[in-house]
């Protein structure tokens, strides 16, 4: 039963939901009987840990915080994440080096999953890039350009939009007042088009960086991307503690997570999640965790 | 009166030293960007410790926030005959600290407008994480702020001196949550949300 940061985001029959949302009874994509199914919860616990340390584990696949006795499935069997923090290499100072076994991980099949609300994610994006301007919300993006703001701007304002350009890198969108205009209609294409729009433009051409600090929009991004089916990778940025993580598409699916870093984190609270049956696993911020 | 022990030498970079000194040493850790040897496990601690004990006069008594290389200079200028082969291991020290939680750190930006980390003492951190909540509800409330508009809001703690205000207004700017009509160079002395109307 792993206990996690509240603001883990879990993939729930309607779609991704925030483990605090998360009550008995409810079911969460897990593994059960080595095949992806939902996973029914027998409890769920709110537990204060303040004064305790929990743990960060980042992999190319996702990033989690979870309790040091929670176990996460490896390439070596379960593992709690104490564990993997005690195989970092105590001799080396301001690196993060260490022997890590691979995380098992879900980042989705290819294509969109049966069952996945394109409009419901399309939502939650819009609502998680959502923050207060002059007199109306406006949602922040970091890599739209003039040309993609009629298309994927109007998208994710749900409408006709406007844009301000602001510094480094961040520009805001908001809705064109006394303009009745029509929604455009959320297709795949445009919410995965809408999810990088909300991240900003990397370096390379294909490569997407968030601050380390907008950790629910990320952790929302690796679960719309499993929704979505769409192949990815993440790097942590400096290692020895992540000031940005940067998301860049790729091929093929990873199952097998590589570790990055693994470091202690003060937290106030997790949420403990019990399955109902024993021997099932849970998803997690795409990282499968033992329920 | 008693007479303390003489403190082991400090390690050395080994890249800095000379061979021979290098092999003399049979104890060696990986520090930041730097092999660094020295004669025993206890020199690397005593090290630390001093370092640590540096750190905090450094940042503390007043509360100050630095940059890294700043706090590095300031921590290898608080010791005694510390030659440049071990103050080039200060920096693998701090990002060390960072890790473990000791030493706190903000992501801000510069007045060149280019992404940096304001480092702080770690006790100061709910300090610092209030200060940006009162300064992020104030923005809020009347879309644009003044550096001195929200000195009046913060702590005495934080305001040893003023550019440390901009260091927060610099966080949000840097996480996308206020924007700023500046010129780039110039002092960040104000921000607004978006879409409110430029203050100069």
């Amino acid at each position: 039963m792993p206990a996690l940061a509240s603001e883990a985001v879990l993939i729930g029959k309607e779609g991704p939901t925030l483990a605090s949302s998360l009550q008995r009874g409810a079911s969460v994509l897990g593994i059960v009987a080595g095949k992806l199914d939902f996973v029914q919860l027998g409890s769920v616990n709110l537990i204060d840990v303040r004064g305790n340390r929990a743990v960060w584990v980042c992999t190319d696949a996702g990033d989690l915080i979870l309790g040091a006795e929670s176990e996460i499935a490896t390439s070596g069997g379960l593992r709690t994440a104490g564990d993997l923090l005690a195989l970092r290499d105590g001799t080396s100072i301001g690196r993060m080096s260490g022997e890590w076994p691979s995380i098992e991980a879900y980042g989705g099949a290819g294509e969109a999953r049966a069952g996945a609300q394109v409009s419901m994610l399309l939502e939650q994006l819009r609502a998680t890039g959502e923050m207060e301007g002059a007199s109306s919300h406006v949602i922040r993006v970091g890599s739209l350009s003039r040309d993609s703001v009629k298309e994927t701007g109007s998208l994710l304002v749900g409408g006709q939009c406007e844009m301000e350009p602001g510094p480094v890198g961040w520009s805001w969108l908001r809705k064109v007042s006394g303009k009745p205009s029509k929604a455009p209609t959320a297709s795949a294409e445009g919410v995965y088009r809408a999810l990088l729009a909300l991240w900003q433009a990397g370096g390379d051409e294909g490569l997407f960086r968030l601050p380390v600090e907008l950790m629910r929009l990320r952790w929302l991004s690796l679960a719309v991307l499993a929704e979505l089916g769409t192949p990815y990778a993440l790097d942590y940025r400096p290692r020895y503690w992540p000031i940005e993580v940067e998301l860049s598409p790729v091929t093929e699916h990873q199952h097998h997570a590589s570790v990055q870093i693994v470091l202690p984190v003060k937290t106030e609270r997790l949420v403990d999640l019990e399955a109902a049956a024993s021997g099932c696993y849970i998803i997690a911020n795409n990282l499968v965790c033992s329920a | 009166m008693s007479r303390s022990a003489p403190r082991p030498p400090y390690p050395v970079a080994v890249a800095k030293v000379s061979q021979k000194r290098a092999d003399a040493l049979p104890v060696e850790r990986r520090v930041g960007k730097f092999v660094a040897r020295a004669e025993s496990k206890e020199a690397f601690a005593s090290f630390e410790e001093e370092l640590q004990r540096q750190a905090r006069a450094a940042l503390t008594n007043p509360d100050r926030l630095l940059t890294i290389p700043h706090l590095r200079n300031s921590i290898a200028a608080r010791m005694e005959d510390v030659e440049p082969a071990t103050s080039d291991l200060i920096d693998g020290y701090i990002l060390h600290w960072i890790g473990e939680g000791q030493l706190a750190r903000l992501n801000t930006i510069s007045r060149a407008m280019s992404a940096y980390q304001s480092i702080f003492w770690g006790t100061l951190g709910s300090v610092v994480s209030g200060a940006i909540a009162t300064v992020l509800q104030a923005l809020v409330e009347q879309q644009s702020l003044t550096l001195e508009e929200a000195a009046r809001l913060l702590p005495n703690s934080l305001l040893f001196k003023l550019q440390h205000v901009e260091v927060l207004f610099g966080h949000l700017i840097y996480l996308g949550f206020a924007s700023t009509d500046v010129a780039p160079g110039v002092p960040i002395e104000s921000i607004r949300v978006p879409y409110a109307s430029p203050r100069f």
